[in-house]
């Protein structure tokens, strides 16, 4: 199993939802948005596949197409689940970035 | 990439999913190739993975869904026998071969809430309820709800509960009328003897 093969569907939810934290954005640029703050490019079928999912949840919604691009903005709902989970994920970093240091001191 | 890759490639993608996403995926993707971000081999290969994955979990959600909808029918009509069971009066002494007439299934109904439709109606005159399981490719709950008595005969509108979502199921029993006991007519009691003057 490589490095890349562990980040799952779960991982591509919460870059999507953290590239529309701060306001909507269109397929292109939530692909670029989260290259530039992840290291990870995801392709078009990859993308809108998460999408879907994260719409039917009701966790981000579609905005009203802008010259035949469709933005897509997160919802309250989206924005709680979002928070919830990166305090989740800083909890257990803390943790562990604690706990690599005393081993290696 | 050509028109007819683009159709084989969305042909691999369920219809829901392609009416909606489709044109999308089709312009970004055609976006990245042209910003050289990808090749069009490696942006037909992202679609095609894609889809074959839409595809694998809509037949995954509807595997699941066929099965719980066949437990809970299966749960529905246990039901409809408990029910039964409890609105008879008590047993003639050769109730054995009676007891089978006494549970007459008076109308099922099963399939998926779709659209805006927000009822059924079961074709049976001597239903006086109806036990109505609803459920998700998940889970099921058994509830019962009286079935409008008003109607005309032959007709029993059951209405679906109000917060039932699209592409849940619903499987109806209609519970026979108690007040017309089935098993009297399928095993008639001897009438007692006239007493005479």
């Amino acid at each position: 199993m490589t490095r890349d093969s562990i980040r799952g569907s779960s991982d591509r939810s919460i870059l999507i939802l953290t590239s529309l934290a701060d306001w909507p954005k269109h397929g292109y640029a939530l692909i670029k948005d989260i290259e530039e703050f992840a290291g990870v490019k995801l392709g078009a079928g990859t993308l809108y596949s998460a999408l879907a999912k994260l719409e039917q949840a009701g966790l981000v919604e579609a905005l009203p197409a802008e010259e035949r691009r469709r933005p897509y903005q997160i919802t309250a709902a989206g924005r709680e689940f979002l928070y919830q989970r990166l305090t989740e994920s800083a909890r257990i970093a803390e943790v562990g970035l604690r706990r690599i240091a005393v081993a290696s001191s | 990439m050509n028109r007819h890759l683009v159709r084989l490639l969305l042909m691999l993608y369920p219809r829901p999913w392609r009416d909606r996403y489709g044109p999308e995926v089709v312009r970004l993707t055609q976006e990245l190739i042209a910003a050289g971000e990808t090749t069009p081999a490696r942006g037909a290969l992202n679609m095609a993975g894609a889809g074959l994955a839409e595809r694998l979990r809509v037949l995954a959600y509807s595997t699941r869904s066929a099965v719980a909808m066949a437990v809970t029918a299966l749960l529905a009509v246990a039901g409809s026998f408990f029910a039964s069971g409890h609105a008879r009066p008590p047993e003639p002494p050769s109730a054995a071969s009676a007891r089978t007439a006494v549970v007459k299934l008076t109308g099922f109904v099963c399939g998926f809430q779709l659209g805006s439709a927000r009822g059924v109606v079961v074709p049976a005159a001597d239903a006086d309820a109806a036990a109505v399981a609803v459920g998700t490719g998940t889970g099921a709950t058994a509830i019962e709800i009286p079935v409008d008595a008003s109607a005309p005969d032959g007709l029993r509108p059951v209405t679906f509960p109000a917060n039932l979502k699209k592409g849940q199921f619903v499987c109806v029993v209609a519970v026979p009328n108690s007040a017309e006991p089935a098993w009297q007519s399928a095993d008639p009691v001897p009438p007692p003897p006239p007493s005479g003057p």
